[in-house]
């Protein structure tokens, strides 16, 4: 620490030139060992200079070039990853490491400018497995970083879903629409989560809004009078296995507040230019049901452990957690027993793509044959231990146990069969989906909004998702996936665009600063989850319907609608931002 | 990953200044704007002088005539938080708290702040324009929503200083040092319109670098204050914004200086504002006729219209809290 006395003075020089210029040394040292060297060097491009860099306690000597990054060199040359390259250059605060305390981009940083300071990743966070203050408040707060791609090589999606809620939503016998493809001479451009829905929303429920205030009728009670129970876009107009709408929006309208909020609004002075204004919009995912096929397997170990296989990926939504909990009920086998292996082409089984808000209802049910097919071979062998038939046995926890008997049972651990072969396997197989019924879960959001009438500056104030997909698999994962669509739909409905230069066709926002994505003081300070239970015996056998996608279809209408109730302006065109919508009120008071 | 470059550590503003000769050579103070341009190719360097460890560019203290001086080196996030600053010159912290994120706040300085280089996505995108050296200003006719209103000519760019505003409205200065020497400039003439010149931010000559900011003591009972539109909440440019520093003696204006933000290639000072405001109480009358002002000469592209609306609300909201 005695060189902290040396922080203005440079003290590096140029490498020696006996390693070539690709190869790297890193030796970590417990203490500063001066040089002593005081004159001012120029670095030069084409030799390695040796920087001594203190991170997280530990002394590294690096040999680095110039415009070498501290993100580059943590990751690339010393290996410490939780920092994470995004944007590299100040766009997007995944690279965020503490230099002298103070939060700054590892990616706008020089190696050789963070000499001689002291430098904490997110790793110096953590206390071995125990999760530092900022996991800890990540986990706590629900805070999340999601990566993003570039649109990929064909284009997909096009119109073919857009307008399937304006077919589907509402029971209506007189609907039509059209819907046209446009080429343009631009790049392509992949669907929004959701194909289809958020963009159908945001007409449908805008036009569901404008019809309540010609009927003079509350959007929600217009809403609840026409709740589907069949599939009318569908041939043959097949019913639905369970129809949540009605539920979610009179719970969501009751837990929001929703009337009095409105009346409140409605019935205080509108003097100055800050308008308050709330909004609803509902949805529905045309798929979520899942369905065949899928296989997996469930080995139980004599030890008591488990291995689940099976080939479906977890993208990030929590897909082990949910399979986990599913094994774990079925076989009361603790979750930290249970080790997944999943999403490997030789070792899993096919599986189809985790998208579609579909791998849940896909692959909970298969989990759960697989866990159940375990059992029934355990009861098997539990009756040749007890010399019982099977039938006459049940499972209590990790024992199997006589109904008729209460001196025998046996814990699942100490079955003979199982000890002597070390585990017993399961396989399962995701049965068909109910004949002649659609399996689709449904949504209502509501939102409340503050608007500056003169500059257009929206402020969310808070938000509510009522989603009814079934049995809640596992309520944080649940909530999570709520605030998450919300979030998103936030970006659609107010910061995010493209715009693609009308010259030459070229996209002038590709980068994280002008393609905006919302920010921590761009969403709702109150974001409040509400699932809506409902069983659904029919849908599966684990009665869960697809979460993903519904919960960002709604999002943008419910925050247009509000901006409406708020200032009788209509906005047809995402993003409602400042420059949209000041042009917005300019016009309005010039007719006025 | 950008080519590579020499590189070194000045221990003094005369070694800075010695190694800014010769070579295309870069200051680099925070970095932050450096290394997003290198980045993006927007510009080469063949040379980075790094003056981040000079102490003598550092601090932020009272002078004698009970105005501040700020060094190039303070961070915004200094300056944003400096009490000396938010008691005499709010409306500078609040320029400095509107800046990007806090930790670019933590690691951009004042000096680069007021240098940096402008945000149009021609210029920072892969478009050789006019201001690159290419013959053309893409946004004419092109996606110009972003653009200035005022003083575009031949280029549209809109400054992207949060800071400089404030601190022409507070008539500050900045001091640089160069091959020839110190000099001063107000922070009024020190950006360059592109009427002068397209290719340059500022008046600094090839070599010379800005070594502190000063601020003149503020008149008794001067209020300022910045406000600023932007897209998103957190971490973005004006659209449109103003900065103020008004004098009010006895319900009267009696000094005003008026700078808009984003939305014009330099801090926009509008006389037309002051002049409207001078010698009157700002009631509705004059605050409405300020914000009819506020647009005056304003040539708006096919894209950016709105900003008239936009200025004039901004002009007339901040007014009219001012009074």
């Amino acid at each position: 620490m005695e060189e902290k006395k040396n922080r203005f003075t440079v003290t590096r020089r140029g490498f020696l030139g006996t390693l070539g210029t690709g190869a790297v040394a890193v030796a970590a040292t417990s203490a500063f060992a001066s040089t002593g060297v005081k004159e001012t060097a120029v670095m030069d491009p084409k030799e390695m200079t040796k920087i001594k860099l203190r991170i997280n306690g530990t002394l590294y000597r690096v040999l680095v070039e110039p415009r070498w990054s501290l993100l580059f060199v943590l990751r690339g040359v010393i290996g410490l990853t939780a920092a994470k390259e995004g944007c590299g250059r100040g766009e997007c605060g995944a690279c965020t490491v503490l230099i002298d305390q103070v939060p700054r981009y590892a990616c706008l940083t020089l190696a050789v400018e963070a000499e001689e300071t002291e430098i904490v990743t997110p790793e110096g966070l953590m206390e071995g497995e125990k999760l530092g203050p900022v996991q800890q408040a990540f986990l706590e707060h629900d805070a999340f970083q999601c990566g993003s791609g570039t649109g990929g090589a064909y284009p997909a999606g096009g119109t073919s879903l857009v307008d399937w809620l304006i077919r589907d939503l509402y029971t209506c016998p007189n609907v039509h629409t059209e819907a046209t493809d446009i080429f343009v001479n631009a790049g392509p451009a992949r669907p929004f989560r959701a194909p289809g829905h958020p963009q159908g929303a945001w007409a449908l429920e805008q036009m569901l809004d404008a019809l309540a205030a010609t009927l003079k009728m509350d959007p929600v009670e217009l809403r609840l009078k026409n709740i589907p129970t069949y599939s009318q876009a569908r041939e043959g107009n097949p019913p639905y296995t369970t129809t949540g709408l009605r539920e979610c929006l009179e719970q969501g309208a009751r837990a929001f507040r929703w009337k009095e909020t409105k009346k409140e609004i409605e019935n205080s002075p509108r003097g100055g230019h800050l308008r308050r204004g709330v909004g609803v919009a509902s949805c529905l995912w045309f798929v979520g049901g899942g369905g065949p096929p899928s296989t997996v397997i469930v080995k139980l170990f004599s030890d008591g452990s488990v291995n689940l296989n099976m080939g479906a990926s977890d993208i990030g939504t929590g897909t082990k957690t949910v399979m986990a909990m599913v094994v774990s009920e079925e076989l009361g086998v603790k979750p930290d027993l249970i080790q997944i292996e999943h999403a490997d082409t030789g070792t899993t089984q096919y599986a189809t793509p985790s998208g579609g808000s579909k791998t849940v209802p896909t692959e909970a049910p298969a989990v759960r044959s697989a866990a159940i097919h375990v059992k029934q071979q355990l009861l098997k062998l539990a009756g040749e231990d007890l010399g019982t038939p099977e039938s006459d046995l049940r499972f209590q926890g990790d024992t199997i146990a006589s109904r008729t008997d209460a001196s025998k049972k046996i814990q699942v651990t100490k079955l003979s069969g199982l000890r002597k072969r070390g585990v017993v396997v399961g396989v399962g197989y995701r049965g068909p989906n109910p004949q002649g019924k659609v399996v689709n879960p449904f949504a209502a959001q509501f939102c409340e909004v503050e608007v500056n009438t003169r500059t257009g500056e929206v402020k969310l104030l808070r938000f509510l998702g009522a989603n009814e997909s079934g049995r809640v698999m596992d309520r944080l994962t649940f909530d999570n996936q709520v605030y998450g669509g919300i979030t998103m739909g936030v970006g659609l409905a107010m910061t995010e665009m493209r715009v693609l230069d009308g010259n030459t066709g070229k996209m002038v926002n590709k980068n994280w600063h002008d393609y905006k994505l919302p920010t921590a003081l761009d969403v709702p300070p109150e974001m409040v989850s509400l699932p809506i239970e409902l069983p659904d015996p029919e849908a599966n056998n684990t009665g869960a319907k697809g979460l993903g996608e519904p919960v960002t279809i709604p999002t943008a209408a419910a925050i247009a609608n509000a901006v409406y109730h708020a200032t009788g302006v209509r906005v047809t065109e995402t993003p409602i931002n400042p420059y949209r919508l000041s042009a917005l009120f300019a016009e309005r008071l010039k007719e006025e | 990953m950008p080519p590579n470059f020499r590189y070194v550590q000045a221990k003094s503003v005369k070694e800075a200044v010695k190694h800014l000769a010769g070579l295309e050579a870069r200051i680099h103070a925070g970095g932050t704007d450096l290394l997003g341009c290198l980045h993006d190719h927007v510009f080469g360097a063949e040379k980075i002088v790094s003056i981040s460890r000079i102490t003598a560019l550092q601090g932020i203290s009272q002078t004698a005539n009970g105005g501040v001086r700020i060094g190039a080196l303070s961070t915004v996030t200094e300056v944003e938080e400096s009490p000396l600053i938010k008691r005499l010159y709010p409306g500078l912290a609040q320029g400095a708290a509107e800046v990007a994120s806090p930790q670019l706040r933590n690691q951009g300085t004042l000096g680069g702040n007021l240098c940096q280089k402008p945000r149009c996505w021609y210029y920072r995108g892969e478009f050789h324009c006019l201001r690159k050296g290419g013959d053309q200003c893409y946004a004419m006719g092109g996606e110009n929503q972003f653009h200035c209103i005022f003083g575009g000519d031949t280029c549209y760019i809109v400054h992207p200083s949060d800071t400089a505003p404030p601190l022409v409205a507070l008539g500050a200065s900045v001091k640089t040092h160069g091959p020839h020497g110190s000099r001063t400039i107000p922070v009024e003439t020190f950006h360059m319109p592109p009427a002068r010149d397209p290719r340059r931010e500022t008046v600094l000559e090839p070599g010379e670098m800005v070594t502190e900011i000063l601020i003149p003591p503020p008149l008794p009972g001067l209020k300022s204050a910045y406000r600023k539109v932007r897209a998103r909440r957190a971490w973005d440019f004006a659209l449109a914004g103003v900065a103020l520093a008004i004098q009010v003696k006895d319900g009267i204006v009696r000094h005003a200086r008026v700078v808009f933000s984003g939305v014009a290639p330099v801090p926009w000072r509008s006389r037309e504002v002051e002049e409207v405001i001078l010698g009157k109480a700002l009631d509705r009358d004059t605050v409405l006729k300020a914000a009819e002002a506020a647009v005056k000469g304003a040539d708006p592209m096919e894209k950016n219209g709105y900003k008239i609306p936009l200025l004039k609300a901004v002009v007339e909201e901040e007014l009219a809290a001012s009074r």
